[in-house]
């Protein structure tokens, strides 16, 4: 089986351009990952002048560990393997050129090229950098790209303040955004990946602030609401927000040009909040208790009827959707018997299924390959794959709560899946 | 008759009997047990009882006008300001203002009347259970409820502001029926004004 899709990939892919788009189309086509199948690939230690000798470990130290993460490729030491990653490390000017390599090694030819200007070791961008580069060599395997560029923004409590945190999608380079000692909450990722909002109690009550997370920059998002919780971004950068009125929170939509705001879900003496919009922008779910316990609920993004998405019940308590950015499957917590389980449900209501049944799991965030969820357990932040079942604790700990995970904030890729 | 209170309001010359009960209460009815002006109930939910509510203008409680000269006076003010900060509790997933917390707002909306300079801000509180976010509603639900119920003896919507910290506050952190049911609370806290009057129905409870 294997030998034939080489045949395959060899005819197709004769131009050894770096990401020659055509040519690749019929490889991803060949290649295109089934949970069932892993392709294997060994990573050969990056070779470097002297000098590079550090940085070089530690980039097939990375690639490897990416692409291991990254679930759907068995990275392997059997020399026997199809696949072959090389890497060279060389000066480049006063700064470091990383040449990368896919070797289809029952022809021993070079299949995929690609050539990264690499920051320092010690620099902000090393570690995204060499992600984006393992995200190129995940698709090169399997078609589409991996997700290693990217990072969980989450909270971690201490002694009565919640404060805001990043970590990088493998769960190295941890670091902490807020150090004031007061309660932030609900992250949510720009569609740039270059600025987060959450909601602070800075000021004493809930409010919306925008952080510049290359100046670390802060401006407070006015909604004209006493309280603003729960922030979500739509795809042109607009904001829903969940503002208190006297007969609950309602939904409003702030323009990306600061234009507020507009009322997008709301009923009487019921609160609409937790939203989260379609990949198109054109729907969005949220989470209303207008039917006494909280259920999820779509509509437009624009306003109008809202539709019921989970069973009604005894016990029904359904909260924190996330809409994939693959569009098909709508994550959510559901408290059942007194603890949380993560859940996923059709945009239409149907298909509804469990992915957690014991402990404790809940506030679920798509990773960008929408295959992927971060969640929020007993034993810390753990990313769930809804394709394998595949677990990990990305950061262990108690006091972990609402993980939001970015898009993609780096890619070398042309042929991006989203 | 445990589960309900009965009370009569002097309103406009007549007489105006609430009821509140647990459950929502006719809008009005005979009063077999008149009790003394000033205790007016109604619920501060449902639109049945909207007839009795607010007493407002006229009304006089409170008529025991005292200058806080001596240290009694002075200790009774300090007891009447705990009474009116006392935090008043609420069941699991759930912004009704309970039978207990009623007759604890009750003396909270006498002391508000006979201090109208008092102005409070209703922080609304839950416990660990359920999540974040929709406990941050649900802490503002709470927080409306109380000024509602406020809103319903007639006092002015504009003396309260209302604020949510969900389960993020909880002032018994464990993991117990007891804890849960102390930390699902509104808490009180004065913005401006203090306690310069005590109303004579609250002397009793006041003075030791």
């Amino acid at each position: 089986m294997a030998s034939r899709v080489r045949v395959v990939a060899s005819a197709a892919a004769v131009v050894l351009v770096a990401n020659a788009g055509v040519a690749q189309d019929a490889i991803r086509l060949e290649l295109t990952y089934r949970p069932s199948s892993r392709v294997g690939v060994t990573v050969a230690p990056a070779t470097a002048p002297t000098a590079f000798r550090t940085l070089a470990d530690s980039v097939t130290a990375m690639l490897r560990r990416d692409l291991q993460l990254d679930g759907r490729i068995d990275v392997t030491a059997d020399t026997t393997a199809n696949w072959r990653l090389e890497s060279h490390l060389e000066a480049l000017g006063t700064g470091i050129r990383w040449r990368l390599a896919l070797v289809d090694r029952v022809y021993g030819q070079t299949r995929q090229r690609l050539e990264v200007a690499l920051p320092p070791l010690e620099g902000a961008n090393f570690r995204l950098t060499v992600h984006a580069a393992a995200d190129e060599a995940v698709r090169w395997l399997v078609g589409s790209p991996g997700a290693a560029a990217s990072r969980i923004a989450f909270l971690r409590a201490g002694r009565g303040s919640k404060e805001l945190y990043v970590v990088d999608s493998d769960g190295f380079g941890v670091r902490r955004l807020t150090a004031d000692g007061s309660i932030a909450l609900s992250p949510a990722w720009s569609p740039d990946g270059r600025r987060l909002a959450y909601v602070s109690f800075r000021s004493g009550r809930a409010a919306v602030v925008e952080r510049d997370l290359s100046t670390g920059a802060e401006r407070p998002v006015a909604v004209d609401a006493v309280m603003a919780i729960t922030p979500a971004y739509l795809p042109d950068g607009a904001l829903l927000v969940a503002v208190a009125r006297a007969e609950g929170f309602a939904l409003v939509r702030r323009e990306a040009d600061g234009a507020c705001c507009r009322v997008v879900a709301a009923a009487p003496a019921s609160d609409a909040l937790s939203p989260s919009p379609s990949p198109d922008g054109q729907s969005v779910v949220f989470v209303s208790n207008r039917l006494g316990p909280p259920h999820l609920f779509v509509q437009s993004s624009a306003g109008g009827p809202a539709r019921l998405l989970t069973p009604v019940g005894p016990g029904a308590y359904f909260v924190a959707p996330e809409w994939s950015p693959r569009g098909d499957a709508i994550a959510f917590a559901a408290r059942v018997d007194g603890a949380f389980r993560i859940g996923l449900v059709g945009p239409d209501g149907t298909g509804l299924r469990w992915l957690t049944t014991r402990g404790n799991a809940e506030d679920p965030s798509w990773a960008p390959d929408g295959r992927r969820l971060v969640v929020a357990s007993d034993e810390g932040l753990v990313v769930l794959d809804v394709d394998t079942g595949q677990r990990r604790v990305l950061v262990p700990g108690r006091g972990l709560g609402l993980p939001a995970w970015s898009p993609r904030l780096l890619s070398f890729g042309t042929g991006d899946v989203r | 008759m445990n589960r309900c209170l009965v009370a009569v309001v002097a309103m406009m010359g007549a007489l105006t009997v609430a009821t509140s009960c647990r459950q929502r209460p006719p809008a009005s009815g005979p009063a077999p047990t008149p009790e003394p002006p000033g205790g007016a109930t109604a619920r501060p939910t449902g639109g049945a009882t909207d007839t009795a509510t607010a007493p407002a203008a006229g009304v006089r409680v409170g008529t025991g006008s005292t200058s806080f000269a001596s240290a009694e006076e002075r200790a009774r003010r300090e007891r009447a300001l705990a009474l009116l900060l006392a935090p008043v509790h609420f069941d699991f997933d759930d912004d009704r203002i309970r039978d207990d917390a009623a007759a604890e707002l009750e003396r909270k909306v006498a002391l508000l009347r006979a201090n109208p300079s008092i102005r409070l801000e209703l922080v609304g509180h839950t416990d660990e259970r359920g999540s974040t976010e929709y406990n941050l509603a649900l802490g503002q639900r709470r927080a409306e409820a109380v000024r509602a119920f406020f809103v319903a003896y007639g006092l002015a919507p504009d003396r309260f502001t209302t604020l949510s910290y969900g389960e993020e506050q909880p002032v018994d952190p464990r993991s117990t029926e007891e804890a849960w049911a102390r930390n699902r609370r509104v808490e009180f806290r004065v913005v401006v004004g203090g306690i310069e009057r005590i109303p004579d129905e609250l002397l009793p409870l006041l003075s030791r």
